[in-house]
């Protein structure tokens, strides 16, 4: 096929390099890769992290699994930097769970064999990353993601090695920048970023939102898509070139958790004339809205097994232009989410130009951690958004006013709560 | 109770009813595995963990009437029952599942049931269902079954997904029981008229498959 260089980003992945630089050179699509990769390398051996970072955001993103690994493992290096790790052998609460899970992983891998070694490897690395972390929780979908960076790290000739630290280093930094808000004892700040989905679509079409009621129903049809990073509906089938892995480059690229939310409001609103029909034809069928819609859309999001999904690949080229130009359309986040959440913290990056690039240190990243652990201690008591919006913005403020807050004894800290709500009461009144 | 809908002449519609029905368990049991042995007859061990929640369809043939059963299938990990519950409401039928070769499925067995009371209609119908009985490395007595099944009120089947053993019968005979207690309301909408279910699974075999919802 047939690629000319420097056109447009809105090309699909079959259609065009969404270019890196700016020329009318018609190139092939092997000629492109080929081209790509060097200048990968040449980004890779003068550690230019900004323009490597613009790469991983454009058409093939690092193009193969080699590239991959060292790009993923610079970008994620200069974004976290650990002390050193503390291993421990003491044994984490949720290692039945991931041997349950890593058992039923790598379902596309052929070679019953292989796949065996792949599940032990997973079941091993996941472990040994949570004995490290021991305040993180695991839960079902996390070793989707961490299939993602197998495939990615892992081949015939390495999987005995006894060095993957490379590997762990780079699944840590993720995990610790980007799932934080997934890896609680609950599941409920996972439900605040979901809830963003239906908000985001509004700001673009509230017709769409209000016809289909979507205001008024939670959005749990998004939860294995969003937790996932996508990497549970979009199992790779082939190692290089599979739609996954792009979205996984242009993730860890743009530093942004705000990148699956995005793709998921753009997959509403790509379906909105599928979905007013479907949802008219079967309205009668369903007891309620909410099994409605979820069923109509896992419909809209059936994956075809036949080489790449054109829907996606669109929707992720989107995505990339609008980040690139800053023009992700978001609802002010901070009465929505926690204020530790990575969506406003550590991997918050709404488009290529928001600021400069900060790395994240341990303690930083711990005491986010910390933080987050103690307010959903409170969050998942609470039911509707609208505790939940109130329970944020009283967060929000007594951390604004007393920052040591942290630090004082239980009884000063529900003074000051109580302070705080009686204020905002007051002024609401 | 919540009552099957009877499907009306417009849309074209290929169904005489429809019934909501959800299978709930710890993770591993099987969920999935029985789903996708009934809807799709086929049986894979490393079937892919359901994160939340997933949808399938299958239309069955009773008595003549075609029941179009809408088969919810629900992640097992204890942090995802805050979104999986959603999606009792309704529902018509309820799978209790657990593995006969993992006694701590089995004794979770009671906090499902609490789950399920909390959360259901009250007149949902349940059906206990020991999985995974082809195994040699059971732990779990079908005795130990059928008396939970019986202090819990519940009608119980052991069942393996892998050798296709009493898994049509699983839906089948919740499908009858759900029919029976339709026929004896008399609020029914009518739907359900000679409930008499054709359990068999030839019957189970032949059924229609919809990609539709």
């Amino acid at each position: 096929m047939t690629k000319r260089l420097g056109a447009s980003e809105q090309h699909n992945d079959d259609t065009g390099p969404a270019g890196f630089e700016q020329s009318s050179v018609m190139i092939n699509n092997e000629q492109y890769k080929k081209l790509k990769c060097k200048v990968i390398d040449v980004m890779l051996k003068t550690k230019d992290v900004v323009t490597l970072s613009m790469l991983g955001g454009t058409n093939l993103g690092f193009v193969d699994a080699t590239h991959r690994r060292l790009s993923w493992s610079l970008l994620l290096s200069k974004q976290f930097k650990r002390d050193a790790a503390h291993e421990t052998i003491a044994e984490h609460p949720d290692e039945n769970q991931v041997k349950l899970d890593c058992a039923r992983s790598f379902g596309t891998v052929a070679d019953e064999n292989w796949r065996t070694r792949l599940q032990m490897f997973q079941e091993t690395l996941i472990c040994r990353l949570l004995r490290r972390n021991h305040k993180l929780r695991y839960y079902q979908g996390y070793h989707d993601i961490v299939s993602i960076f197998v495939n990615v790290f892992v081949d015939r000739e390495n999987i005995d090695s006894n060095d993957h630290n490379t590997l762990l280093a780079c699944l840590e930094a993720f995990t610790l920048l980007y799932l934080r808000d997934f890896m609680m004892d609950s599941l409920h700040f996972a439900i605040d970023q979901i809830r963003l989905i239906p908000s985001i679509v509004k700001l673009q079409d509230k017709g769409l939102v209000d016809t289909l009621k979507l205001d008024n129903l939670e959005p749990f049809y998004a939860i294995s898509s969003i937790l996932t990073v996508f990497s549970h509906n979009f199992k790779p089938k082939e190692l290089d070139n599979s739609l996954i892995f792009s979205i996984f480059d242009f993730v860890i690229s743009s530093q942004s958790m705000l990148v699956p939310l995005v793709m998921y409001s753009k997959f509403i609103l790509k379906n909105k004339d599928r979905l007013l029909k479907e949802t008219n034809h079967n309205s009668e069928n369903f007891l309620n809205n909410t099994d409605l819609i979820h069923a109509v859309l896992q419909r809209c999001l059936s994956i075809s097994n036949e080489g790449p999904d054109p829907q996606w690949t669109s929707i992720l080229n989107e995505t990339r232009v609008d980040y690139k130009s800053g023009r992700f359309l978001l609802p002010k986040l901070a009465s929505l989410v926690n204020e530790y959440s990575p969506l406003i913290t550590t991997a918050s990056h709404s488009c290529f130009n928001s600021g400069p690039r900060v790395r994240y240190y341990t303690e930083t990243v711990n005491g986010l951690l910390d933080k987050a652990i103690e307010l959903n201690g409170v969050r998942k008591h609470l039911e509707t958004t609208a505790d939940v919006d109130k329970l944020y913005r009283q967060h929000s403020v007594l951390f604004k006013l007393f920052p040591k807050v942290n630090d004082m004894p239980l009884a000063v800290k529900a003074s000051l709560v109580l302070l705080v709500v009686s204020l905002i009461y007051q002024l609401q009144e | 109770m919540s009552v099957a809908r009877n499907s009306t002449a417009s849309g074209g519609k290929n169904y005489d009813s429809i019934m909501k029905i959800l299978l709930v368990g710890d993770s591993g049991v099987g969920k999935s595995c029985l789903l996708v042995r009934f809807v799709e007859d086929r049986f894979n061990p490393s079937f892919i963990t359901t994160i939340g929640i997933d949808f399938k369809i299958k239309t069955v043939d009773i008595n003549g009437k075609k029941v179009k059963l809408q088969l919810w299938d629900t992640a097992g990990q204890e942090r995802f029952r805050t979104i999986t519950t959603a999606y009792y409401r309704g529902a018509m039928g309820i799978i209790l599942v657990y593995d006969v070769t993992d006694e701590r499925t089995f004794n979770n067995i009671r906090q499902w049931f609490t789950t399920v009371t909390e959360h259901a209609n009250d007149d949902a119908q349940l059906l206990l269902v020991g999985n995974k009985s082809d195994m040699d490395t059971r732990v779990v007595s079908r005795e130990q079954g059928e008396t939970l099944a019986a202090e819990l009120g519940l009608p119980f089947v052991e069942s393996s997904a892998k050798d296709d053993d009493n898994v049509n019968e699983i839906f089948f005979t919740l499908t009858k029981l759900i029919q029976d207690k339709i026929d004896a309301n008399t609020v029914s909408t009518g739907n359900g008229k000679g409930g008499n279910i054709n359990i068999n699974s030839s019957s189970a075999k032949s059924s229609s498959k919809s990609n539709c919802c």
